[in-house]
């Protein structure tokens, strides 16, 4: 007589393993469809960068704990005919999962977290009660995920059948779930992990109308209905559990700005769920939400599972430019581009004179030029910003290459980098191709640049706009200073200032230009580091064009960011961005701080510390 | 219903050009007076509102003619991109430095020979000259009613009914059509058209006039002698030293004497 | 050049008379609106004056107009700049088929030619032109100052042709403070310099005096939210270019200054002596505010007489 415990552990098994094929199943048919090449190579590369994504947040260990933990429970069961009579195997599969099992507890008391944050955010953005009932299931059944995973790993310490069919029960309710929710992220986040961030959506290139390949008229810049989103897009719609790295790291939704990129995201979901990818995503999302975000990249960044919320808001706020849906300070920054062709709205003629008179010369005077100098809006027109160029200028006469630069002189215009991320792709592309024709005119190979907006532009869209672009260096200041510096060109001398860095989320989180700041202030005073940091930065607030207009808000995010970075105690904030230093000053000024921090340019740093 | 609006291609004063001491016309760029861009807004949003035609009116005012002729045409096209149907463009030696008596009558000329058209919509003045002149005497000029600045509109059956925006006080207005009316900058937020839009708007008709496609021929009365750029240039005179009552003084003296103040 | 000058007006507009007296050995006629001393009139020189005493619309005193200068064969009208008249003055104008030279600063009659120097280009440039034959001049009335030249004034009642097509519907008075600050020709400006919200009446009192709008930097407007966005001047904010600009407890960021940068005149008072503002301003006050602008107000408050 066949034993029924061990009938009910053959016949659970089997829907294990049914369970397990299931899942693996799914894997394969929506990373098929996922378009992403499926290899060794990306799969190892993909595995490669769910390890490292330890280093990169908590969340990132959390979610690698999960990814892990499933795996392994499935492996544990895979195995159990073979080795459930073995008592030391239990052992060593417990002492195995323990570590997991850790990561299960803390990835579930994650959840309670964001639980109760999202209760609060559905309250302060007034989501409907539908999308609350539905976020708090979702959100419930994958705390059940964690926890039943957990309970499956944990079980294994106990041997005998009753144990092992009651681990197999809970198996497979997990297994079920994990096929029904945990498949699309991870598939999502295999088919974006490498997706850059400031890779955007490019939906046409202006070169194909400006060439008559394409009718105008014909082309549409925003996203009218989500099934103009791009396949990334939609996948990453469809990936989001709800996790809320992305709500926890936003400055938009710390500054309580009506936007928090989970429940936009979601509400995006539920929208195609319901009503299918025909809607209208404008009838779910306010124009203040998507003009919140600074595009500053944290969610993207920050998300465990790969999902693309500053592609979709940038979609969505192409589609309120083509409809006009714009105020009038966001129609000046627009008609000032087109005007002056610069965003300050001031005669572009003679935005370099200034620079004359410290001995630098066009790229007309000096065609011999090895570095075209970026000068950019800031730098050109804002007394402060130019402070910052002339102290870089100074450095670069100490090192006598005051002859190796040039600037455009009266042919400098706006990089196009506000335009981008306000939503206007077409004269963003057009003053692309007018620069890049420039560049061209006069044999630029490389650039250096205050500003890691036009420095991210230059390097990353330019590039996409046309290809020509990959050919030319671009250098933000603080590169080529630390390379001044570690050449032993510049001689910088060590004095006693306590320094703290802000760094921008176009250099350090787009582009990962970390190290170099880190370098030349080690060489000059002590550093101390604000919580939020390098890639993992906190915005100042002027990203994504937000310096030229305004949001409701709570608080100011840069009055937040101040905040943060005086914390640290230090007697220097250093900046290397003119929107970044223009922002925490004036925070600082309107705190009344003033007095105890200065906010200062990795370029006036290095001069004030120069040793001749 | 078919509306006229009156776009001035207007010298972009933000970016005046100077040289030896004189503004140089030639070389400062145009621009859409910005007060026209409310105006077309609001062609655009009454064309939505009841149907029918928005016709853009233009007269280049400044040379040269030639050079001229490509900016006016790239900047008529943002305008057909806001929404309007088509533009005409009268240029001509004849009206470069015209009064405003003069263009004035060409605009009526061109309105008549549209032959029907109810509504006649002007910005309330233009951001170079700011006289504001043209739309009450395109009105005179065509014998029909103006109401001018104008900040509210609404048509009412064969009415315009429409909030003026005066000194002291709103008025409230009707008047039968046709009808010429001209609007401030708070009637509307002009929306601004994208490249594409704009791109797309080379399909629309541009009709370039001459005084003798019109039949007109017209005599200057003004003639404009020169023109000397304001100087911005700070005094930088700062009053540190002396009692609270003394820089008051200092101050107030320095006020009458620049003229900014009249002692009663 | 033929004869006559005709200045049209109240009584409050009598400044253009001194416009007027630029035209030497010309009659100076008035055509005075509302009540007004005839006397004073004819104290400064003008020999005529047709009073209109029934409040007509524009369309109908534009018809006045036209009938009343072809009468007179007036070859110079004088009128003082408000929405009334910019709307009614072009309407005569185009029907008199003559040219309208708005914000004159000076007038020259050169032997038969008249040279007349007006502000123009957004108040960017003076420029000076030529005219023959019948002109129309429109001017701010307080610029000019009249010398007196006593005559005897006759009066003459004038019937207006009363043309009915605009309807008034209802007026209803505006509230105060909704005044375009972009428009204005004088501006107090506050900013963090203000300690507490209540503290700005002292900008509101000089402002008063003065006949100012009052304008703010961003903090005030965007960050504490004493005044209302329509206040603040700068990058983001207006952008404004007044006759006089006093910028009291701002320092002058660049985000600022970029709003108020073609002001004509600028003031700015400032404890901080080292206020960046100090560097772009014609003059400054290095004082505390809260002890200066009491005073610079009484100050102004004599010498205006408001």
């Amino acid at each position: 007589m066949i034993n029924q415990g061990l009938l009910l552990a053959y016949i659970l098994y089997a829907a294990n393993v049914g369970l397990i094929v299931l899942i693996i199943t799914r894997l394969v048919k929506e990373a098929l469809g996922s378009g992403a090449p499926i290899s060794v190579n990306r799969f190892t590369r993909f595995i490669t960068h769910e390890v490292k994504s330890i280093r990169k947040s908590v969340v990132g260990a959390m979610h690698l704990a999960i990814l892990g933990a499933v795996s392994l429970s499935i492996l544990y069961t895979l195995i159990y005919p073979w080795v459930y009579r073995s008592q030391l195997a239990h052992y060593i599969m417990f002492g195995v999962a323990s570590p997991l099992i850790v990561g299960l507890i803390g990835a579930f008391a994650w959840r309670v977290q964001v639980l109760a944050r999202s209760l609060r955010v559905h309250g302060k953005l007034n989501v409907s009660g539908e999308f609350r009932g539905r976020s708090i299931r979702l959100q419930g059944v994958l705390m059940g995920v964690i926890a039943l995973t957990a309970t499956t790993l944990a079980t294994s310490i106990l041997p005998g059948l009753l144990y092992l069919n009651v681990k197999l029960t809970v198996a497979a309710v997990d297994y079920m779930l994990v096929a029904i929710f945990y498949v699309r992220p991870e598939v999502n986040l295999y088919a974006d992990f490498d997706r850059a961030l400031h890779d955007i959506r490019m939906p046409f290139n202006i070169k194909d109308v400006i060439e008559g390949r394409v009718d105008a008229s014909q082309v549409s810049m925003g996203v009218s209905r989500l099934s103009e989103l791009d396949r990334y897009e939609t996948l990453s719609l469809d990936a989001c559990v709800e996790i809320g790295a992305c709500e926890e790291s936003c400055p938009a939704t710390v500054a309580g700005r009506p936007l928090s990129p989970r429940v936009l995201v979601r509400k995006l979901a539920m929208l195609k769920g319901t009503t299918g990818p025909g809607s209208n995503p404008l009838d779910v999302v306010s124009d203040d939400e998507l003009w919140a975000c600074t595009t500053c990249g944290a969610c993207t960044y920050n998300c465990p599972v790969g999902v693309r919320h500053v592609d979709i808001i940038i979609d969505l706020r192409r589609r309120l430019v083509e409809l006009g849906r714009l105020d009038q300070k966001k129609s000046n920054l627009l008609l000032n581009l087109s005007q002056y062709g610069n965003t300050m709205g001031t005669p572009n003629y003679g935005r370099h004179e200034w620079l004359r008179e410290l001995g630098v010369k066009t790229v007309e005077e000096n065609p011999n030029f090895q570095y075209l100098l970026w000068v950019g809006c800031m730098g050109s027109f804002d007394s402060r910003a130019r402070e910052i160029v002339k102290a870089l200028i100074e450095v670069l006469r100490e090192a006598g290459l005051l002859d190796e630069i040039a600037v455009l002189g009266d042919e400098e215009t706006c990089c196009g980098d506000p335009a981008r991320r306000l939503g206007e792709e077409g004269r963003f592309q057009e003053i692309a191709l007018r620069n890049i024709e420039l560049f061209r005119k006069y044999g630029v190979r490389r650039i250096i640049t205050i500003c890691p907006h036009g420095y991210n532009t230059f390097k990353n869209d330019y590039a996409k706009v046309d290809p020509w672009m990959r050919g030319v260096e671009v250098y933000h200041h603080v590169e080529f200073l630390r390379g001044l510096v570690e050449k032993g060109v510049v001689k910088v001398s060590m004095g006693n200032i306590v320094f703290t860095i802000h760094d921008p989320c176009y250099l350090a989180r787009y582009n990962g230009v970390v190290e170099p700041q880190r370098v030349l202030i080690s060489r000059i005073g002590k550093l101390r580091e604000v919580r939020y940091h390098g890639a993992q930065t906190f915005c100042c607030g002027a990203g994504g064009a937000n310096y030229w207009y305004d949001v409701p808000e709570e608080r100011r995010i840069s009055h937040i960011r101040l905040g943060q970075l005086m914390e640290t105690g230090a007697q220097a904030i250093v900046t290397l961005c003119p929107f970044c230093n223009a922002m925490l000053n004036d925070a600082a000024r309107v705190k009344g701080v003033e007095g105890k921090v200065k906010v200062i340019d990795i370029a006036e740093v290095i001069r004030a510390h120069l040793r001749s | 219903m078919d509306v006229v609006v009156l776009v001035k291609l207007a010298l972009d004063t933000g970016q005046l050009r100077v040289s030896e001491g004189k503004v140089d016309v030639e070389s400062t760029p145009l621009k859409v007076s910005d007060i026209d861009r409310n105006a077309v807004e609001e062609a655009v949003r009454v064309r939505e509102r009841v149907g029918g035609l928005v016709h853009v009116v233009s007269i280049l005012k400044y040379g040269p003619i030639q050079r001229r002729l490509q900016e006016a045409e790239g900047l008529l096209r943002e305008v057909l991109a806001m929404g309007a149907d088509d533009a005409y463009l009268v240029a001509d030696e004849a009206l470069i430095g015209s009064d405003q008596s003069v263009t004035a009558k060409v605009i009526a000329s061109i309105i008549r020979r549209l032959g029907k058209y109810d509504l006649v919509i002007a910005g309330e003045a233009t951001v170079d000259g700011y006289t504001g002149q043209v739309g009450p005497r395109v009105a005179a000029e065509l014998g029909i009613p103006v109401v001018t600045y104008v900040r509210e509109l609404r048509i009412e059956g064969s009415r315009v009914v429409a909030k003026r925006d005066l000194e002291d006080a709103v008025q409230t207005v009707e008047t039968p059509l046709p009808a010429l009316v001209t609007v401030t900058r708070e009637i509307n937020t002009p929306r601004i058209p994208t490249l594409l839009q704009i791109r797309a708007a080379v399909r629309k008709p541009i009709g370039k006039l001459t005084l003798a496609d019109l039949g007109l021929t017209l005599k200057p009365t003004i003639k404009v002698e020169s023109a000397v750029p304001m100087q911005v240039k700070r005094r930088g005179v700062v009053i540190r030293e002396g009692t609270v009552d003394e820089k008051a003084d200092r101050l107030v003296q320095a006020l009458i004497q620049e003229g900014l103040l009249t002692p009663r | 050049m033929a004869m006559g000058v005709l200045v049209v007006g109240s009584i409050g507009d009598i400044g253009l008379v001194g416009l007027a007296q630029r035209f030497r050995g010309q009659d100076v006629h008035y055509l005075l609106t509302g009540q007004g001393d005839v006397v004073q009139l004819g104290r400064y020189g003008v020999s005529r004056v047709y009073q209109l005493t029934t409040g007509i619309d524009e369309y109908s005193f534009s018809e006045t107009l036209t009938d009343l200068v072809n009468r007179g064969s007036y070859s110079i009208i004088i009128t003082p700049v408000n929405r009334f008249y910019r709307t009614a003055v072009p309407m005569a104008a185009q029907r008199l088929s003559a040219p309208l030279l708005t914000d004159v600063i000076d007038v020259k009659p050169i032997d038969n030619e008249l040279e007349v120097v007006l502000n123009s280009f957004g108040n960017r440039a003076q420029v000076t032109v030529k005219v023959t034959g019948r002109v129309l001049l429109m001017a701010p009335p307080a610029r000019f100052k009249p010398s007196e030249n006593p005559v005897n004034a006759s009066i003459e009642p004038l019937q207006p042709r009363v043309v009915n097509v605009v309807k008034v519907v209802s007026t209803e008075g505006k509230a105060k403070g909704g005044v375009r600050i972009e428009d204005a020709e004088l501006i107090v400006a506050v900013g963090r310099g203000f300690r507490r919200r209540e503290d700005l009446k002292l900008a509101f009192e000089l402002a008063e005096v003065l006949g100012a709008e009052v304008g703010c930097s961003r903090p005030i407007a965007a960050d504490l939210k004493w005044l209302s966005e329509d206040h603040w001047i700068g990058l983001s904010g207006r952008r404004v270019r007044p006759r006089l600009y006093i910028a009291i407890g701002i320092s002058g960021q660049p985000q600022h200054l970029a709003g108020m940068m073609e002001s004509r005149t600028v003031v700015v008072i400032n404890n901080d002596p080292n206020a960046p503002f100090f560097r772009n301003c014609d003059y400054g006050v290095v004082e505390d505010l809260y002890s200066f602008i009491p005073v610079l107000t009484r100050r102004l408050r004599d010498i205006l007489k408001r």
